[in-house]
């Protein structure tokens, strides 16, 4: 995606972005570009090992670059985390990420909290959260007594909570019913008529729950159109 | 611009979220009140054997302990415990969304040290009042209020040594064990179980550069009334230098520590 988008407000904007491991003489990805336009769904597929994560994880500002710069709603983590992370919700792959003693709601709680909401926001979108993701019925139950499925749909909530511009998703479809797919198709849409982006990362070959706008690959550490 | 409530509310976060996991087992309070039992039931009996010229009574040599042990469950606290639960976090995967999160990594674990430290306050309460009930431990008088703000310039003094254990716990994945060796050694050196000055002269120095033998004195002196090597307010300063000296570079280490991990991608491995 190139200069074509220049006059388009971008949600995320990437550039030149290469990573390699230590000890590693081939990168996971390199020189890696992407604009993002506001409100649009992108989803990255490739093979297992492709390097899909470690985007993922350099988007969200877990792992640092070796090259290149990731701006969301056109600032850098570098130039301001706390900015940057606002803009950000992630649902990595797995199961993880969940404190087993907590209920469904006193997570949602945290995440709002730690994201910083405003206090007479959290209600609101807790409740929204709760509403959305189906929640309602377990939301005072302890993580450790959910199914994997209803554990998922809370941490996608959790993704979603703060009205960040941008989700990123790793394999979202982890556990989930039939149900549960439809629950976060309705969540993408929503999300992107509320003028938000989505990044959904999944493993090729791999229907996702709604049709994206972009359909990318990333091959060979390279991201190109799919 | 994130507010200071806002950023305040995300430490509570933190707090609220240990305090509900602590309180989501039954008995773990209870069973940390039969620790303190059963730690002071020995040091009683023990103390029945101690009569020296620095302890001429048991009585003198238990009150010395108590206070020894009431000190090092907060040195564990935030030596220990904090850098244990960053491990947990890291195993678990929960670290990941403090990373991402606004509130940030570094903030994160400097707010995971205050449950475990509250905690253990109230463990060093619960203590001295099972002392003086059960086993007869007689406080100083109005002093023993002064305690309270010493105790919490103490745990402050504690803190940068926390922050500096949980960058080194970001780093090697495993330094959760130096966590524990500092408090052993500490636990030695510093005066708990017996007078520092009862060592070899070569290693009294380590009573020098660590904030725990004078919070120990001094709390000695507030609550049971001992003599102080040097003078209180000596003492005092001393704490508070550590605190207001130390805690700004252990941030800027942890901080340090937080963005070479983001570098090597390392930050959420365990």
């Amino acid at each position: 995606m190139g200069a074509g988008f220049a006059a388009v407000a971008a949600v995320l904007e990437l550039r030149g972005l290469s990573k390699s491991w230590p000890g590693s003489s081939v990168p996971v990805f390199q020189d890696v570009g992407l604009f993002l336009p506001k409100g649009t769904h992108i989803l990255i597929e490739g093979s297992n090992g492709a390097g899909k994560t470690t985007l993922l994880r350099v988007i969200a500002g877990l792992l640092s670059p070796d090259t290149g710069e990731v701006r969301v709603c056109d600032t850098t983590a570098e130039a301001g985390r706390v900015a940057f992370h606002r803009e950000i919700g992630l649902a990595s792959a797995g199961n993880s990420g969940l404190y087993a003693r907590l209920s469904a709601r006193h997570h949602l709680s945290f995440a709002a909290r730690i994201g910083l909401v405003e206090r007479r926001r959290r209600t609101p979108l807790i409740e929204r959260a709760v509403e959305r993701f189906a929640l309602a019925e377990f939301a005072t139950r302890r993580v450790d007594r959910l199914s994997m499925g209803q554990r998922q749909r809370l941490r996608l909530a959790m993704a979603f909570l703060h009205e960040p511009a941008l989700v990123l998703l790793d394999e979202p479809l982890t556990s989930l019913d039939s149900a549960g797919r439809e629950i976060l198709a309705e969540a993408i849409g929503a999300h992107r008529e509320a003028g938000r982006s989505v990044l959904w990362c999944g493993p090729s070959g791999e229907a996702p729950a709604v049709s994206p706008d972009l359909h990318m690959a990333l091959a060979d550490g390279t991201l190109r159109a799919a | 611009m994130t507010s200071r409530l806002g950023l305040l509310d995300g430490v509570l976060a933190i707090v609220r979220r240990d305090a509900a996991i602590y309180f989501s087992y039954r008995f773990r309070a209870l069973s940390q009140a039969l620790i303190a039992v059963f730690s002071l039931t020995l040091f009683y009996f023990v103390s029945r054997l101690v009569g020296v010229r620095r302890f001429p009574n048991p009585e003198d040599y238990f009150a010395y302990v108590v206070v020894g042990l009431v000190i090092l469950q907060a040195l564990t606290a935030t030596l220990a415990l904090v850098p244990n639960n960053l491990r947990t976090e890291l195993v678990a995967g929960t670290f990941e969304r403090l990373v991402v999160s606004p509130l940030g990594p570094a903030a994160a674990v400097a707010a995971m040290t205050i449950f475990p430290v509250v905690a253990a306050f109230a463990t060093g309460v619960v203590t001295l009042l099972i002392a003086t009930t059960l086993f007869g431990l007689s406080l100083a008088g109005t002093s023993v209020l002064l305690a309270i703000p010493v105790a919490v310039l103490a745990i402050l003094a504690f803190l940068p040594f926390a922050l500096l254990v949980a960058a080194l716990v970001l780093l090697s994945k495993q330094a959760g064990n130096i966590g524990n060796l500092v408090v052993v050694g500490l636990s030695l050196a510093g005066g708990v179980y017996f007078p520092p000055e009862l060592m070899p002269s070569w290693i009294r120095w380590v009573t020098e550069v660590q904030p725990f033998t004078p919070a120990l004195e001094l709390l000695r002196h507030l609550l049971i009334g001992a003599d102080t090597t040097d003078a209180p307010g000596v003492e005092i300063v001393r704490l508070a230098a550590f605190a207001v000296l130390m805690t700004p570079p252990a941030y800027w280490v942890l901080t340090a520590a937080v963005g070479l991990c983001r570098r090597r991608g390392t930050l959420i491995e365990y």
